[in-house]
């Protein structure tokens, strides 16, 4: 008898910076959870931008943001996609659907389209505009 | 057997299959007007990622993906490697999502020479 499919999970540029950061809670636990074949991981290549933008707030020297990003893109079973003309056609129409904002509509726009199970994040605001679409979920949530 | 042939590879993840080709870069090498790219090309981790088409079974799409080798090792070296600026950051109660909004407001109000 085969296992249940994994969830599939869209992890959302702030639970990359937990990891970073090694805040409490349980971002890091998740993505060795998803490397080690707990979960099946997915990002968007928006979210390597939103990483590289923080980093550069912070200023972290653009050789270290380089490497972090470059090890961020090796991290095991997250797949990392790339938006195609077919999620820009629908994004007018999923922004209407839900209270979603232009920004976070990428990250949804691949959510969607690859249909996760769960968008994990911590921002409460991408949370209540797409909830009803795909629940979201923290890291502490899916690991209690 | 031929390389056509073998297109229809099932990976070890669930709903990844299908690796249909690499998608070559075609863009010529690009021109820096500043010192950039000698910056670029002494970090140790730089490589020239590779888009590859893939087929998802869980949603019935052709999608484009990153493709590069994966390293569980990285998980663990990137674990904490900005804990220096945690203090920094939990004093001016600022969280990840923050940073992230901060981020964008910086990018349109702000323009500002990169750093060295």
């Amino acid at each position: 008898m085969s296992n249940p499919p994994q969830l599939r999970l869209y992890i959302d540029t702030n639970i990359f910076l937990d990891h970073f950061l090694r805040r409490r809670g349980k971002s890091s636990t998740l993505l060795k959870d998803i490397a080690g074949g707990r979960f099946d991981g997915i990002t968007s290549h928006f979210t390597l931008s939103e990483l590289t933008g923080v980093l550069k707030e912070l200023r972290v020297p653009h050789a270290d943001i380089n490497r972090i990003i470059g090890q961020v893109q090796a991290f095991p079973n997250i797949q990392i996609v790339f938006h195609d003309q077919n999620m820009f056609l629908d994004m007018p129409q999923n922004m209407l659907g839900t209270c979603v904002q232009c920004r976070d509509a990428l990250h949804f726009m691949i959510a969607k389209s690859l249909a996760v199970d769960r968008i994990v994040t911590r921002d409460g605001g991408f949370r209540n505009a797409v909830n009803s679409v795909i629940q979201c979920v923290t890291p502490e949530q899916l690991i209690p | 057997m031929s390389e056509p042939d073998i297109e229809s590879i099932v990976t070890t993840q669930e709903y990844w299959i299908l690796p249909e080709k690499n998608i070559e870069p075609t863009l010529t090498e690009p021109i820096y007007p500043s010192g950039t790219q000698a910056q670029i090309r002494d970090s140790v981790s730089y490589c020239v990622p590779c888009a590859q088409r893939m087929f998802d079974a869980k949603s019935g799409l052709q999608v484009c993906v990153l493709s590069v080798p994966k390293n569980a090792r990285a998980i663990d070296e990137t674990d904490g490697v900005l804990s220096y600026l945690a203090q920094e950051l939990e004093e001016q109660s600022l969280e990840p999502v923050d940073l992230v909004k901060r981020a964008w407001k910086s990018s349109e109000h702000d323009v500002q020479p990169p750093s060295a």
